[in-house]
This record gives C-alpha cells, sequence and structure tokens, in this order.
C-alpha cells in the first residue's frame, strides 16, 4: 500500500499498520534480556509485568498456562531471559511481549527455586531442630522407600545386613524422578505412616542414587518435603552423593551423604553391641563372686566363734547361774519372790537365746543358698566347713535335755496322735501308748490301769 | 532358698527394653547395696537378660518384605487378617504387618 499523508487514518487503520509493521520487522521469536518489574497474577492466573533495562521499558504478558512450566518464582529485580513474540495489543494500543518461557539470567532456574523454596520453608521452621526426632538406638524394622532399579536399594540394603542382620526390612518401591514423582513418593511416606499401626515400622530410609540438579529435582519439591515433615516414623534422607543436599535432607531427622552411609547411620554394629554384652556378663559374674567371697568369710569368721568352738563354754557361766540364783531363791523364798523369778526366767531366756542349733540351721541354709553358685573349688572348702557343722552339731547333741532319758526318764505318747501324755487322764482304758526311752529306744503298750493324783498346786 | 522364680516378662522384650533393664541390672549389683539373696536375684535376671539380646542378635531375616501401594478400601482384608495371626517375635515392636512378599 502506498504511502499516502494527505489522507486521514482511523485508529484502528494505524493499528494495523502498526501490527504489520512490527511482523516485517521483528523476528517471529526472540529472547529479550531484562529486569522484571511490576509482576502481578491476576485472578486468571496471567500474570503482566514489564521488562527493563537502563533505558528501556517493554511490557510483558505470560499465560497461565506457559507460567505452570516456570520452576521458580519470578520476584520483581530479577534478571530473567524472558522468551516468546511481539505483538500489538489493539484494544489497549500496547505493544507487549507473549512469553511463553522464562529463565533467570545466569544461574539456572532451578537453582533459583531452591533457593526460593529453602527460604520459605526456613522461615517456616520446617528445618528446625525441635522438630527433629531421635532415631531408635537400635531399629528391628525399618523401611526403604526409594526406587526398585538402580544402586541405591542394593546399597542400602547390604550396608545395613552387614552390620545389624537381625533388623527386618520392608521395601516400598517409588519413581525417583521424572514428572509426579514427587507426588508419589509424598504419597508413600504418608501411606507407610498410616499403616504403621500394623506394620510398627522403628524407621525410614527415603532416597536415591547421584544425578543432576534435575535428576534430583523431586526431592526439592515441597510436596515431598511437607509429607518429610509431617511422618511420625523418623526418616533418614539419602539422596544423591556427598555434595547434593536437597530439601529433604534439610527437613528429614538425619541425614546421609551416600546411601551406604544411610545404613552406617540407621544401625548399630552387631559386633560393638555384643561386645557390650559380654562385657556385662562378665562384670555379673564378677561382682557375684566378690560378694560371695565376702558371705563366705563372714560365716567363717562365725563359725571360728566361741560358741561354736566352746559351746560348753558358752553356756559355762549362763548355767552356773542359773544354779546360784535357784539357791538363793530357794533361801530367799519368802522375801521378794517375784523379783528374783523374773530373774530367773530372765536368765533361762538368754540361755534359751543363744540357741546355737537355730544359728547353726540358719547358717546352714545360708550356707545352701551359696553353695548352689559355687564352683567346685570353693565347693570343697564349704564341705570342710560342713564338715565341721556336723562335729560341732554332735557336740551340742551331746548336751541334749534328751540325755536325762539315760538316767532312767522317758516320754510316754499317745500312739496314735503322737501327743505326749503327763497326766493320767490324758489317756483312756486300753488306750495304746508308746513310751520313749533313751537313745530313741520305744516301747509300745496299752493301758490297763490308772490313777490320777490328788490335787496339787503347782503345774 | 526356694526355687528360683523364672523371668518370664524378658522373653517378651524389645532389645531395646532388654539392653536398658541390664544396664540397671548391672549397675544395682556393682553398687552392692541389695541383700545378698537378692543379689542371686538380680544376677539371674541378669543372665536372662543377656540371653534374650544374644537371641535377638541372632536373629538374620533374609527376605524383604515388599509393601504394595495402598489400596482403595481399607477394608480388613485376608492379608491383614494373616498379618496379625503371625506375631513374629523381632525384638522389635509388637504385631506383625500385613503379609508380604519377598523381594529379593
Amino acid at each position: 500500500m502506498a504511502r499516502n499523508t494527505t489522507r486521514t487514518y482511523t485508529v484502528s487503520e494505524v493499528s494495523t499498520l502498526i501490527k504489520v509493521a512490527l511482523e516485517g520487522g521483528l523476528p517471529g521469536r526472540l529472547t529479550v534480556a531484562g529486569q522484571i518489574s511490576g509482576f502481578k497474577r491476576h485472578a486468571s492466573g496471567h500474570a503482566y509485568f514489564a521488562l527493563k533495562d537502563d533505558k528501556s521499558v517493554l511490557a510483558a504478558v505470560m499465560w497461565r498456562s506457559k507460567l505452570a512450566a516456570v520452576r521458580f518464582a519470578p520476584e520483581d529485580g530479577m534478571a530473567v531471559l524472558a522468551t516468546g513474540y511481539i505483538d500489538l495489543y489493539e484494544p489497549t494500543g500496547k505493544v507487549q511481549l507473549y512469553v511463553d518461557r522464562l529463565e533467570p539470567a545466569g544461574v539456572g532456574a532451578l537453582q533459583v527455586a531452591f533457593e526460593q523454596m529453602v527460604k520459605r520453608l526456613r522461615a517456616e521452621g520446617l528445618f528446625d531442630d525441635r522438630h527433629k526426632k531421635p532415631l531408635p538406638r537400635f531399629p528391628m524394622r525399618i523401611g526403604i522407600v526409594t526406587s526398585p532399579s538402580g544402586a541405591a536399594i542394593v546399597d542400602i540394603v547390604n550396608s545395613i545386613r552387614s552390620r545389624w542382620p537381625c533388623a527386618r526390612l520392608f521395601f516400598r518401591a517409588v519413581p525417583v524422578q521424572g514428572p509426579g514423582a514427587a507426588e508419589e513418593i509424598a504419597h508413600a511416606v504418608a501411606q507407610v505412616n498410616r499403616e504403621n499401626a500394623r506394620r510398627r515400622l522403628d524407621l525410614l530410609i527415603v532416597g536415591r542414587g547421584g544425578g543432576s540438579l534435575e535428576d534430583l529435582w523431586a526431592f526439592n519439591e515441597e510436596v515431598l518435603a511437607r509429607a518429610i515433615h509431617a511422618s511420625r516414623i523418623p526418616i533418614i534422607s539419602a539422596v544423591g552423593h556427598e555434595v547434593d543436599i536437597t530439601i529433604a535432607d534439610l527437613v528429614a531427622d538425619a541425614r546421609a551423604s551416600t546411601p551406604t552411609q544411610a545404613g552406617v547411620i540407621a544401625v548399630p554394629d552387631r559386633a560393638e553391641v555384643s561386645a557390650r554384652l559380654d562385657q556385662a556378663d562378665r562384670r555379673l559374674r564378677q561382682d557375684l563372686r566378690s560378694r560371695l567371697d565376702l558371705s563366705r568369710q563372714r560365716l567363717a569368721t562365725i563359725l571360728a566363734g566361741r560358741v561354736f568352738r566352746e559351746p560348753q563354754g558358752a553356756l559355762a557361766v549362763p548355767a552356773q547361774r542359773v544354779d546360784e540364783l535357784a539357791m538363793r531363791l530357794r533361801h530367799a523364798a519368802r522375801q521378794g519372790l517375784t523379783r528374783l523369778e523374773r530373774r530367773l526366767a530372765d536368765a533361762h531366756q538368754r540361755v534359751a537365746a543363744i540357741e546355737p542349733r537355730r544359728v547353726l540351721a540358719e547358717q546352714r541354709t545360708r550356707l545352701e543358698a551359696l553353695a548352689g553358685v559355687l564352683d567346685q573349688r570353693e565347693r570343697s572348702v564349704l564341705n570342710a566347713n560342713q564338715l565341721q557343722c556336723t562335729a560341732l552339731e554332735n557336740r551340742l547333741q551331746a548336751m541334749n535335755p534328751r540325755a536325762v532319758l539315760r538316767r532312767g526318764y522317758s516320754l510316754t505318747r499317745d500312739a496314735q496322735s503322737g501327743r505326749l501324755i503327763t497326766r493320767s487322764r490324758d489317756v483312756r482304758q486300753d488306750t495304746a501308748i508308746v513310751t520313749e526311752l533313751a537313745d530313741e529306744d520305744w516301747i509300745e503298750s496299752r493301758v490297763t490301769a490308772r490313777k490320777e493324783a490328788d490335787d496339787r498346786a503347782d503345774r | 532358698m526356694g526355687k528360683k522364680k523364672p523371668n518370664p516378662d524378658v522373653e517378651k522384650m524389645t532389645f531395646e527394653q532388654a539392653i536398658t533393664a541390664l544396664t540397671e541390672v548391672v549397675e544395682q549389683i556393682e553398687a552392692g547395696r541389695i541383700p545378698l539373696a537378692e543379689s542371686l536375684d538380680k544376677y539371674e535376671r541378669g543372665m536372662a537378660l543377656i540371653r534374650r539380646c544374644r537371641e535377638i542378635l541372632a536373629q538374620a531375616e533374609k527376605r524383604i518384605e515388599t509393601i504394595g501401594a495402598e489400596e482403595k478400601a481399607p477394608a480388613p482384608d485376608s492379608e491383614a487378617a494373616k498379618g496379625e495371626a503371625s506375631d513374629e517375635d523381632d525384638g522389635g515392636s509388637e504385631p506383625a504387618e500385613s503379609a508380604d512378599e519377598g523381594l529379593f
């Protein structure tokens, strides 16, 4: 169309001319480097902003559908590379860049996105230490969430099995990269938590082998970070290599630099624990032996004591005292009878209280208890002591009140009931009775006649 | 003394519980403040605890059990019931999981 300077143009005609001129004068698609300014998202989801350099401003639009692919959050001031086509929006007369791709200039989009995410989640407190749960000391049921292919699962399993084979392992396969992977892994973590009343896992290991930032991206996504944060089962994150840190690593209760390292963090070393058990075993035996030695010494001291060496000696004094008091009682029968009687009773009691037999029986019981746990050498020492006890017992026997039986006294018992008979009224005609004589001789007989004595004042 | 009391609670302990109890027993006996008869009982208990720990350590499950992706309805299926029944004693927390197949 020829240029006609004298003709009057309508606005629309001028707009159309400008459009055509733009189409002719600009590449159909171009990439513009500039700084974002005035970035706004409308309710529609579309974004309107401007790209600036030090001299000029270019209006820009990005439709919601294109924005979805942008991994980072565009911010005012950010230096970006915006790719798209230029056109005139006739209703406003604005020349705009219709952007279908947005990248941070310089550093990669993923890196920016990562840094933005870290900042945001850290501010929310998701990485705080107080949220981190302690790992179980001796886990017996461990869940592993990772890819079924790849080296990670093999490394984790081998690492655990070589150190702590007594743990049971449970595997939940997930994709670890690609679209939807983060959601899948998050879902798996949540599922395992839900099912844990039955399964009772102590610990989870979530991770994958090494790769690029793109490959590892699922472990930087917010949905997985929140799932890990919400997990009631402690989680060890094992993603990539030493140098790769992901959001999952920051949120998890512990981080392993590699899958193999996860096994080292997760479980103790069986050999070490076994050695601790050996040590406890030794300490118990040692301590008990010491206690027993101590008790044995105490027993020896008692056996060496006067009561056993010289029982008669121990009794001699009280015995003499009894005689003495009895004499005084006879002479002073009329005066202070009660007082002397009480003193006599007291002396009797003290003799009885020495009770060498009871002491002996007690010590013997203790001896038996100890003999059960001592070894042979110690047992022979005990045997010697036992012999000594027996010898002493025999000597005590000699002082037995039953010796009196040898002097002609006897004990009469009811043959049936065994009851000691002290009065005639304890038996009837023809009752069978047993008479116990010295040295445990006895005679059985029947009552043919009996006589009850006249009343007497004493017993 | 009378017959020894067994320690039935030890048989059900998890590894963590057993080791904790064992530490306590060793410390008590070493402190030496308990009477001899009681230290004999404690010694027996300590030995039972050590046996229990060794028993758990000696286990070695070769399989790895798989966890399937979630079923639609959380109905009491036969697998869950089977899982409850096989209450394997592995020194971990109590009841079993759904019957998963072995992987490798």
